[in-house]
Parts: C-alpha cells; structure tokens; sequence
C-alpha cells in the first residue's frame, strides 16, 4: 500500500509537471484613441480655443466638422484653424490653415505626449457669430 | 490480490503517461481545424431612413463609416414633389441630441443630395421642418457610406 501511495504521488507530479505555464504579460501598445467635440460660437474677429492631453505618442486628427449660422444652416465660409501648444490665455500654433467645414481632418499632426490645443479664429469673413463643431481624435 | 495490485499498478503507469497530455491545452488541434470563410466587407453600403415629420418637427438619424470614403445622402422623397424642408449632413450634436451641420439645406425637396469625403467616424443626417409643412409628410432618405 506504501508503494501504491508513492506510485499515486508519481502520478500526481507528472500530471502536473506535463505542462508549461504561460504567462500573460499586460499589452500596452494597443491603446484605443479617443475622439474629443469641441463645440461653441465664434464671434467676428474672434478666436477659440481648446486644451486636450494626448497620452501617447500617436497622429492627432483635427476636424472643423461644422459651421453653422444661429439657424443651423451650414455655411461654407472658411476660417482659420489651428494646432499646437497652449501659452497663456491663447494658443501657440505650430500648424495652421485657413479652411471650410469638412468631414476629413484638415490637420493631422504626430504629437508625443503632452498638452495640446486647436484654435479657430475668423480670417475676417464673418459676417455674423457662427457655431462650429470640431472633432479631434488621439490617443 | 497481488493480481489486482499489478492491474492497480498498469492502470496507474497508462494514467500517468495519458493525464499530462489530457491536461494541457495547446490551442486548437491542427488537424480539426477548420477556417470558416471570411465574408468580405461590401462597400459602398445603401441604408435607407424614412419616416414622418410633423409640422415643426425633425428627424434624424446617425450612421458609421467604418472606413474613409465618399458619403452620400439624398433626400428621395419628402411629402410632393414641391415640399420645401430643412435637411443636411453633420456630426452628432454633443450639446444636444440632434445633428449639427457640415452641408444643409433649408429648402430641400425630393432629390436633394450631399456628397462629401468622410474619414471613419459616426455621421448624422436631419430632416426637419422650417416652417413651411401645414401637415404631416413622410419623407424617405438614402444613405451611401464607406
């Protein structure tokens, strides 16, 4: 019966030993990106501006995807609009262009992590306060 | 006795040569393994959106181009051929639950279309009334996304 009892811890320890353990290691490089809508009004001769923080080092897609009278008629006049860093009460811009509404990123930039803004501001074809909705997508 | 001992013991040896193999799991087996066919995703896609608009009214309705493309939205039908609504393409409103606009119309009648490059992303159209219904129509929209 000792012998039985030996032989069973045999068993035991070969069932066991017979496989190798895997490790999941967490992956890290798979971080999905987020998409931000800045909405407000921009006035004649204004400028807006929003602050956003990338966390990884991946493209910022920038999109004026709207502008629209009071009525929400949309409109095609263009403005500017622009991508960097916040300084101050304002925007520092390292990207810009003067642009219609459109639903294909005007702006796409390759940002490390950190602190970023976009800025609209009206070239001077406004003739009236319009609404503007701008999507930005990072990670 | 001794004879069911020695069955005992060959019973044990055959358990410890099969157990290990039973216990592990090394993913499916390459000679059952079967691969369904992939079914390619068609695209350009067609969705239609109709319904009724009351005198004040609006409607909307959301879509997702899963890739960048060219989207396009028409505006088949809405009440007779000579009834004037408001209808565009846009983005979801995220201060509100409708639709805001990158092309819109406010006197849209049958026919009327958008057609614009899309990157991937949640779209919208909108119907709705700019003060010239006096009843209830029905309208009908189609979209084409990437």
């Amino acid at each position: 019966m000792k012998r039985l009892a030996v032989f069973g811890l045999f068993v035991c320890v070969a069932a066991g030993a017979g496989c190798q353990s895997e490790t999941t290691q967490p992956d890290y490089s798979i971080v999905s990106p987020v998409t931000e809508t800045f909405q407000g009004t921009l006035n004649q001769q204004g400028a807006v501006f929003y602050s956003f923080i990338v966390g990884n080092p991946d493209p910022v897609s920038v999109t004026l995807a709207s502008l629209t009278k009071s009525s929400g008629t949309a409109v095609t006049t263009s403005v500017r609009l622009g991508f960097g860093i916040p300084a101050g009460e304002t925007c520092s811009t390292t990207t810009a262009l003067t642009t219609a509404s459109g639903l294909q990123a005007q702006v796409l930039q390759v940002a490390s992590p950190g602190v970023y803004c976009v800025i609209i501001s009206d070239t001077g074809a406004l003739t009236e306060p319009l609404n503007f909705a701008i999507k930005i997508k990072h990670s | 006795m001794s004879r069911l001992r020695r069955l005992l013991v060959s019973g044990g040896v055959i358990a410890a040569l099969l157990l290990p193999v039973a216990a592990c799991d090394n993913g499916p087996s390459t000679t059952d393994d079967t691969t369904s066919p992939t079914t390619p995703t068609t695209s350009p896609v067609t969705e239609s959106f109709s319904t009724q608009l009351f005198v004040g009214g609006s409607a909307s309705r959301s879509f997702t181009a899963v890739k960048a493309g060219t989207a396009t939205v028409t505006l088949v039908s809405a009440g007779t051929a000579t009834t004037k609504v408001g209808f565009g393409l846009g983005v979801p409103d995220v201060l509100g639950s409708g639709c805001v606009f990158t092309r819109s119309s406010e006197a849209a009648t049958a026919g009327t279309s958008f057609t614009l490059p899309v990157d991937a992303g949640t779209y919208c159209v909108r119907v709705y009334d700019v003060g010239a219904l006096t009843s209830t129509i029905t309208f009908s929209v189609t979209i084409i996304r990437p």
